[in-house]
């Protein structure tokens, strides 16, 4: 560690998010910079408390010397995370595993892996596996004039509300295993900001020329499949059952293989928009 | 009579317990699977401590299931309960559980919402929770890739097919 700390203690910075300290040391500082793009929304931070997480950026700005490979290396902690020609690839690295980091370990939040949106003051929270459909069922709803909360991860406080996660959206071209980076302004949407409660949790698999009939699931079920969706689960279920139990209380819970996004989406604005709305939530 | 020639006293396990409405959440933890149980499950779930034979639960239950003394619902809810992990192995007599059929048709008569229904679900570890990386991406470990094989592509690890 201490070899470590000389390779790399030219700068640093601690953030504190979701109730967790995490640290960052550099070799260059100037990468600090765009490395902001990189901390987990709503971080701030905060340099008086002890890291429970330690990431090293060692940036090679070295002569490139010809037939030899200028390296760059992430650090979790004394171990090696990634090792990668491409710069770029360490920032994608350190975000995704302080993310799953945060998910895992947030003693303030319950973090299941969802897309999430607003929809007249209350939540639709879309659980699912990568390639399950869930970011083109969130795009869907922002052009439908949802707020956005969360690409990869619903957010759950102790009372079963939902808070935002707002990274931008990762939306794969074409089926195909690239992925593009889309704003939710893009969309000609707000990014949510206050904590709501779920008003519908859809569970719905992309299946091609699958029409959406979606069967109303019990709160139980819904419960059940959200914890099968959740990060942390294992290590404290009792707080799942409990939080996850909040959520579903007053949810309306569908479940069924869907179509097309835009097939979901104006079900979804015929059968509960003028519910939403009438009562007032 | 038929208490004597019927030994089975169902035990359920130790296990976190949730209610959700009508329904029970149960997660046992030493296999991280959680169950919920609807109304008529549920019941009998709470009724097998491991002292009460499977008519003695049936008449503690009969009210409720205005079953008429006919203990194939409960029967057909240990087998479900059982199946599914929630009841303790020792002491279990498969056979004396009937076929499942057999239960269903005697079932038949009672109300469809009456019918013990347990659904089981495995809780993931985290890594299998998380987003999985598309193919070239970088890795540490199986689990991260989409397709399930993290290996050594140039001086990288990547996701491979």
């Amino acid at each position: 560690m201490q070899k470590l700390y000389r390779l790399v203690g030219a700068a640093g910075m601690c953030f504190r998010a979701f109730g967790l300290t995490v640290g960052v040391r550099v070799n260059e500082p100037d990468i600090l910079e765009p490395l902001n793009n990189h901390l987990p929304p709503g971080c701030r931070f905060d340099n008086n408390r002890r890291a429970g997480l330690l990431y090293s950026f060692y940036v090679n700005r070295g002569q490139a010397l010809r037939g030899i490979r200028r390296v760059h290396t992430l650090y979790r902690n004394s171990a090696i995370l990634l090792r990668s020609e491409d710069e770029n690839d360490l920032y994608d690295g350190f975000e995704s595993d302080v993310d799953s980091y945060i998910a895992e370990t947030s003693p303030t939040r319950f973090f299941v892996h969802a897309g999430v949106v607003g929809w007249h003051g209350r939540a639709i929270v879309i659980p699912g596996r990568s390639y399950s459909g869930k970011s083109s069922l969130v795009r869907e709803f922002l052009r439908a004039g949802a707020a956005y909360y969360s690409d990869e991860f619903a957010v759950f406080d102790r009372n079963g509300y939902v808070h935002s996660f707002s990274r931008p959206l990762r939306i794969r071209v074409d089926g195909s295993d690239a992925q593009t980076l889309k704003f939710a302004s893009e969309f000609g949407s707000a990014i949510g900001t206050e904590p709501l409660s779920v008003g519908l949790v859809i569970l719905a698999t992309y299946k091609k020329e699958a029409s959406w009939q979606p069967l109303a699931v019990s709160a139980g079920e819904g419960t059940l499949k959200l914890l099968a969706n959740s990060l942390s689960a294992r290590a404290n279920p009792s707080r799942a059952l409990r939080i996850l139990t909040q959520v579903t209380k007053s949810a309306h819970i569908l479940r069924g293989p869907r179509g097309e996004a835009c097939e979901v989406v104006r079900m979804v604005r015929e059968r509960f928009e003028s519910q939403y709305r009438t009562s007032g939530r | 009579m038929k208490e004597q020639t019927d030994p089975l006293k169902p035990k359920r396990i130790k296990a976190l317990t949730r209610k959700c409405d009508d329904e029970l959440l149960v997660y046992d933890e030493r296999r991280h699977k959680a169950h919920c149980l609807n109304k008529t499950a549920a019941m009998v779930w709470r009724e097998c401590t491991g002292d009460c034979t499977v008519p003695e639960i049936s008449k503690k239950l009969d009210t409720d299931f205005q079953s008429g003394g006919d203990d194939s619902l409960v029967r057909l809810a240990v087998a479900r309960l059982y199946r599914a992990g929630l009841l303790e192995k020792s002491g279990m007599v498969h056979a004396e559980l009937l076929s499942r059929r057999e239960v269903l048709n005697r079932a038949r008569a009672i109300a469809m919402v009456a019918i013990p229904l347990v659904t089981t679900m495995l809780v993931p570890t985290p890594a299998r929770a998380a987003s999985c990386f598309p193919l070239s991406h970088l890795c540490n470990s199986n689990t991260q890739c989409c397709s399930g094989h993290c290996g050594v592509l140039g001086i990288n690890t990547v996701c491979l097919p």
